[in-house]
C-alpha cells in the first residue's frame, strides 16, 4: 500500500540567473525512509527549503497529502505536519534541553496570551501535558537525564539528537533531516540510524539528506539522486549505487565513509 | 495662487529640497556601505552649521565640554593606533603612539579654543567646519561603532542614537541653547526670477547640492576609494575577499557622510540659522528623502529630497485645510510612514530568502 | 562560590525592596519622593513592554512615548470633555493604542530595523498633532481638569493613594509579563529570539508573535498614560515628546533587553539620575545618556541589569581586576571552609564527615 505523502511536480527555484533546482519531479511514499543524495551544490538543501516553505518555487507545484502547499508559510506547513532539522542544528541557546523540546510541542498545544498572563487552569493543565510529551520524546532519543541543562552545553552529537526530539514533538507526518550524520562519530551514527528506524516505526515518513554513503545505503529504502538541480536517478539503494550516471556525478568527489 | 507665488514657493521648495537631498545623501552613504541606520546624521548637519558659526565669530568656549571633546579625540586616536598593531610591534612605535594619544588631549584642547577665538571669513569657515565634521564622523565610528564589534542591528541603531544624544548635549553645552546665524556668503540684494525673489544664499545652496552630488558620483565611479566603497555596498563579503578592508570603508563612509551633512548645515545656517536641537528634525527629513530613494540609492535620495522639498512647499503654499505650515513636519513623517508600510507589503515576499 | 547562598539572598533582597517601596509615601519616611516614585512606577510599565519588544523581536521602538501619550490624552479628553467614566476611558484608550500598534504590524515582516524609523515617525506625528490641534487637545499647553479615579466611593485624590494604585498596576503588569514569559507564548518568543528559522520550522508564526508583543507593549504604555492623566490632572504634549521615547530606550537598555525586573531597575536608576541629579547640570544629562547607551551596548549588550544579575549569580567578581579576583576567591574559600568546619561538616584535618 503505497500512499504518496509528498509530491513535487516540475519544481524549479532560480536565484537570479542560477537555477538551483531545475524541474524536479519526485514522490515520497508514506512510512518509508527516503534519502536524497548528490554532490555538493546539487540543490539538496534548496530542495528542503522549498519543501518546508523557506523558499517559494519559481515554477512547479508541491503537494502534501494531496493538497497544494506552495503558498503556505513555513509555520503553516509545520502545523500541517512537515517538520525539519537543520544542518547547523539551530538550537534555542537561551533555553534548557527540555524547554527546547517543549517548544516543539507548540503547534499541538493551544493556550494563548490571556490564559498565560493570568495563569488560568487551562494553561496550567496544558503546561503539564506539554511537559510530559516533551519528556517522552527526550527519553526516546536518550537525553532524559540532561533535561535541565542548557541546550548548548551538550556535545554536538547530543545536540543533533535534541534537534530531532524537538522536531518529533510537533507530531509530524513527514520529517526532513538535513545531514543528521554530519560531525558524528561511528558510534553516534549507528545510534542515529537506530533512532531513525524507530521514528519510522512510529509511522512518520523520513526524508534525509546525507553525504555518508554507508549510512544512507544501510538506512534508506529509497534513494533519490540530484545533480546540478536535476534528478538524475532514483530507486532502491543497491540499484542507485550501480547507476552509471550517479557514479559519473560523484566522480572526483571525496566520498565519506570507507569501503 | 498667482504665477509669481507659484514660482516663489517652487524656489523655496527647491532650496529646502537641496538641503534634504544632502542630508539624505549622507544617510544613504552610510546605510549602503554598512547597513547601519545612522541616527546621528542630523547632528552632523547641525555641527556643520554650529562649527562654521564658531569659526566665523570669535568666542570663548567653556572648558568642560572642550575637555570632553579632547578626550574623545584622544580616545579615538588611541583606538586607531591600537587597531594598527601587529604581532611584532616595536617599543618605539608603541611609545610614539601613546605619546601622540596622550599629547592629543592638551593639543586638541588648545587647538579647539584657538579655533573658537578665530574670526575668519564665512566661506573658509564653512570649509573648515566640513573638515572638522568629517573628523567627528570618523571619531564617532571609531569610538562607538567599531568598538561594538559584532553588535546586533538593534544595538547599532541604539548606539548611533547614543552618539546623537552625546553630540547634541555637547553642542548645547558648548554653544548654548540659543539659535545662531552666520553671515551670508554673498552680500547683495535678492535677485529677481520670473516674478519671485531669489536670495543669494539660495543660489549657493542649490549650487552646493549639485556640486556635491556630481563630485560624489565621480568619486564613486572613478576613484579607487570610491569604487571600493561601492563594492562594499553591493557585496561586503566579496569586497572583503578582494582585499578591501570593511572597517576602513566604514570609517570613510562615516567621515564622508558627516562631511556631506556638514555641507548642508554650513550652507543653510546663513539663511535659516541653526541651534543645537535642529539636528533631530533635519535628520528626520533626511530619512524621508532617503526612503523616497529606496534607502540605498544616492541619486534616489537626491531626487527624493528635491521632490519632498518642492511638494511640501507647494502644498503648504496652497494652505488648504490641514496642509498648513505647522503641519509640514507631520506630513513629511506621514510620507515616511506610508513608504515603510507600502514597502512592507511589497518587499515581504522578496525578503523571504533567509 | 556561595552560589546557592547568593540565590537565596535574591529573595531577601526583593522582600526588603518591597518593604521599602511600600513605605515610601509616608511623610516620616520618604514622603517627598512620592511623586518620583509614582513616575518611576508609570515609566516602568512602559519600559517593561519596551524591554520585551527589544529582547524578543530584536527591533526597537523609538516612538513608544506616543502610545503613552495616546493613553494620556484619550483618557483626558474622554473623561473631561465627554464625561466618560475614567475606567471606561482607560479601556477605550488601550483599545485605540492596540489598533495603532496592529496597524504598524506589517513592518515586522521587513528585514532590518525599519520599525525604528516607523515608530520614530509615529511618535513625532502624535506629538506634533497634539501640539497643533488646539481645539481638541489644548495645544502646547495641554489641558487640565482631568478627574481623579475612584472605585466605589473611594477616590484616589491624593498622591499617597495614587502611589499604591499605580504601583499595584505596575506590579500586576510585571507579574503578568513574567507569567507570559514562562508560558508557551514565552517559549515561542524565546525561540524566536534564539533562532527565527528554527522557530518557524516548529510552527511558530514569527511575525504574528512579534506583532503581539508590540501590541502588548503599546497597551502597557497606554495604561500608564491613562494613569498619569488621572494623577497629574494636567496633561501636555511635552510628556510624550520624541525625546521622551529616547529616554525610554535608555531606561530599557540599562534594564536589559528581555528582562522584566530589569525594566524596574533601569527606569528607577535613570529616573533618579536624570530627574534628581543631572537636572541641575544643563545639557549634560543628554551627554551622559548618550554615553550610557553607547557604553552599555558595547560592553554588555544584553543590558546592564542582566549583566549584573548574571555576574552576581555566577561568580560575582567579573568586574574586579584580574589580579584581585584570585585573592577574592582565596578569601571566599577560606570563609567557606571556616563555616563548614564550624558546622562540623569538615574536620580539623580537612576531611569531610557527618556532624
Amino acid at each position: 500500500m503505497s500512499e504518496v505523502v509528498l509530491e513535487l511536480k516540475g519544481v524549479s527555484r532560480a536565484f537570479g540567473g542560477l537555477l538551483a533546482v531545475d524541474g524536479v519531479d519526485l514522490e515520497i511514499e508514506r512510512g518509508r525512509i527516503t534519502a536524497i543524495i548528490g554532490p555538493n551544490g546539487a540543490g539538496k538543501t534548496t530542495l528542503f527549503n522549498l519543501i518546508t516553505g523557506v523558499y517559494r518555487p519559481t515554477a512547479g507545484d508541491i503537494r502534501f497529502q494531496g493538497k497544494s502547499i506552495g503558498s503556505l508559510s513555513p509555520d503553516a506547513r509545520a502545523k500541517r505536519g512537515i517538520v525539519r532539522t537543520f544542518q547547523h542544528v539551530y538550537l534555542f541557546g537561551n533555553m534548557s534541553v527540555l524547554e527546547n523540546v517543549m517548544t516543539g510541542v507548540h503547534p499541538r498545544s493551544s493556550y494563548g496570551f490571556l490564559e498565560a498572563a493570568l495563569r488560568l487552569p487551562k494553561a496550567r493543565r496544558e503546561e503539564e501535558e506539554i511537559h510530559l510529551r516533551a519528556m517522552k520524546y527526550l527519553n526516546m532519543v536518550g537525553l532524559g537525564a540532561q533535561a535541565q541543562q542548557n541546550a548548548l552545553s551538550l556535545p554536538l552529537g547530543q545536540q543533533k539528537l535534541l534537534a530531532i526530539a524537538r522536531a518529533l514533538a510537533t507530531d509530524p507526518v513527514l520529517i526532513l533531516l538535513d545531514e543528521p550524520g554530519a560531525g558524528l562519530n561511528r558510534l553516534e551514527k549507528a545510534e542515529l540510524s537506530d533512532l531513525i528506524r524507530r521514528i519510522r516505526e512510529l509511522g512518520i515518513t523520513v526524508v534525509l539528506v546525507e553525504h555518508d554513503m554507508p549510512l544512507v545505503m544501510g538506512l534508506a529504502e529509497w534513494v533519490i539522486v540530484l545533480d546540478a538541480g536535476k534528478k538524475i536517478a532514483e530507486g532502491p539503494p543497491a540499484e542507485v549505487q550501480k547507476d552509471r550516471k550517479v557514479i559519473a556525478a560523484y566522480l572526483g568527489e571525496e566520498e565519506e565513509g570507507g569501503p | 495662487m498667482s504665477s509669481e507665488q507659484f514660482v516663489q514657493y517652487l524656489i523655496f521648495g527647491i532650496q529646502d529640497g537641496c538641503i534634504y537631498a544632502l542630508i539624505g545623501l549622507g544617510f544613504t552613504i552610510i546605510y549602503a556601505v554598512t547597513n547601519i541606520i545612522n541616527f546621528a546624521q542630523g547632528e552632523f548637519v547641525m555641527l556643520g552649521g554650529m562649527l562654521s558659526y564658531m569659526l566665523v565669530g570669535g568666542m570663548d568656549v567653556p572648558m568642560l565640554p572642550t575637555v570632553v571633546i579632547a578626550l574623545m579625540v584622544a580616545l579615538s586616536l588611541g583606538i586607531f593606533f591600537y587597531s594598527l598593531r601587529s604581532r611584532r610591534i616595536s617599543k618605539k612605535f608603541a611609545a610614539v603612539a601613546v605619546t601622540f594619544t596622550l599629547g592629543a588631549i592638551p593639543f586638541v584642547l588648545f587647538l579647539f579654543r584657538e579655533f573658537a577665538r578665530m574670526e575668519i571669513d564665512v566661506a573658509a569657515a564653512s570649509i573648515l567646519s566640513i573638515l572638522m565634521a568629517a573628523a567627528i564622523g570618523a571619531i564617532v565610528y571609531l569610538l562607538a561603532i567599531r568598538t561594538a564589534k559584532r553588535a546586533s542591528t538593534v544595538s547599532l541603531i541604539i548606539i548611533t542614537i547614543g552618539a546623537a544624544l552625546f553630540l547634541r548635549g555637547i553642542s548645547g553645552e558648548l554653544w548654548g541653547v540659543g539659535g545662531h546665524r552666520t553671515p551670508v556668503y554673498w552680500e547683495r540684494p535678492s535677485l529677481e526670477f520670473f516674478g519671485a525673489m531669489v536670495h543669494t544664499q539660495t543660489i549657493f545652496i542649490v549650487g552646493s547640492m549639485v556640486a556635491v552630488t556630481v563630485l560624489l558620483q565621480l568619486f564613486f565611479s572613478y576613484t579607487m576609494m570610491g569604487k571600493s566603497l561601492k563594492a562594499c555596498a553591493v557585496n561586503p563579503v566579496g569586497a572583503g575577499l578582494a582585499g578591501i578592508n570593511p572597517k576602513m570603508m566604514a570609517l570613510v563612509a562615516f567621515a564622508l557622510a558627516a562631511a556631506v551633512g556638514a555641507v548642508a548645515g554650513a550652507i543653510m545656517t546663513p539663511k535659516t540659522g541653526m541651534d543645537y536641537e535642529r539636528g533631530f528634525v533635519l535628520g528626520l527629513y533626511g530619512f524621508v528623502a532617503a526612503a523616497l530613494g529606496g534607502f540605498k540609492s544616492q541619486l534616489g535620495a537626491v531626487i527624493g529630497g528635491l521632490l519632498l522639498g518642492i511638494v511640501m512647499s507647494l502644498v503648504i503654499g496652497l494652505s488648504w485645510g490641514p496642509f498648513t505650515s505647522g503641519y509640514k513636519d507631520v506630513w513629511a513623517m506621514g510620507v515616511l510612514l506610508a513608504i515603510l508600510l507600502l514597502r512592507s507589503s511589497r518587499l515581504a515576499e522578496e525578503e523571504r530568502i533567509s | 562560590m556561595f552560589a546557592a547562598w547568593r540565590k537565596r539572598w535574591r529573595w531577601s533582597l526583593a522582600a526588603v525592596l518591597l518593604a521599602v517601596g511600600m513605605l515610601v509615601p509616608f511623610d516620616w519616611f520618604l514622603g517627598q519622593y512620592t511623586h518620583l516614585g509614582i513616575m518611576i512606577g508609570l515609566f516602568t510599565m512602559v519600559v517593561v513592554g519596551l524591554c520585551l519588544l527589544m529582547g524578543y523581536t530584536g527591533q526597537v521602538s523609538l516612538g513608544h512615548a506616543a502610545f503613552y501619550g495616546v493613553g494620556m490624552y484619550v483618557s483626558a479628553i474622554l473623561s473631561t470633555r465627554y464625561e466618560v467614566n475614567p475606567w471606561l476611558a482607560m479601556l477605550v484608550a488601550a483599545l485605540l493604542t492596540a489598533a495603532m500598534a496592529l496597524a504598524l504590524g506589517p513592518i515586522f515582516r521587513l528585514r532590518g530595523n525599519y520599525l525604528a524609523l516607523a515608530t520614530l515617525a509615529v511618535g513625532f506625528i502624535i506629538w506634533k498633532v497634539a501640539e497643533l490641534q488646539s481645539s481638541y487637545t489644548g495645544g502646547p499647553d495641554g489641558m487640565t481638569g482631568v478627574p481623579y479615579l475612584s472605585v466605589g466611593g473611594f477616590e484616589f485624590d491624593s498622591s499617597f493613594r495614587r502611589y499604591y494604585l499605580i504601583w499595584g498596576f505596575c506590579l500586576a503588569i510585571l507579574l503578568i509579563s513574567q507569567n507570559i514569559v514562562n508560558s508557551r507564548t514565552g517559549r515561542a518568543l524565546r525561540a524566536i529570539h534564539g533562532s527565527e528559522a528554527a522557530a518557524e520550522s516548529l510552527g511558530i508564526n514569527v511575525s504574528r508573535f512579534k506583532i503581539k508583543i508590540f501590541v502588548l507593549s503599546a497597551v502597557y504604555a497606554s495604561l500608564a498614560g491613562s494613569l498619569f492623566a488621572h494623577h497629574a490632572i494636567h496633561v501636555s504634549p511635552g510628556s510624550f515628546h520624541p525625546l521622551v521615547s529616547i529616554d525610554l530606550v535608555v531606561m530599557a537598555v540599562v534594564g536589559g533587553l528581555a528582562s522584566i525586573w530589569g525594566a524596574l531597575f533601569g527606569t528607577g536608576t535613570m529616573h533618579i539620575l536624570n530627574d534628581e541629579i543631572l537636572i541641575h547640570y544643563g545639557k549634560w544629562n543628554m551627554v551622559i545618556s548618550g554615553l550610557i547607551l553607547i557604553i552599555i551596548l558595547i560592553f554588555t549588550p544584553q543590558g546592564l541589569f542582566v549583566a549584573l544579575k548574571e555576574a552576581y549569580l555566577r561568580d560575582g567578581v567579573w568586574f574586579l581586576p584580574k589580579w584581585f579576583q584570585g585573592k577574592w576567591r582565596d578569601a571566599s574559600s577560606w570563609v567557606l571552609l571556616r563555616r563548614e568546619r564550624w558546622r562540623g561538616h569538615v574536620g580539623a584535618d580537612g576531611g569531610v564527615r557527618d556532624p
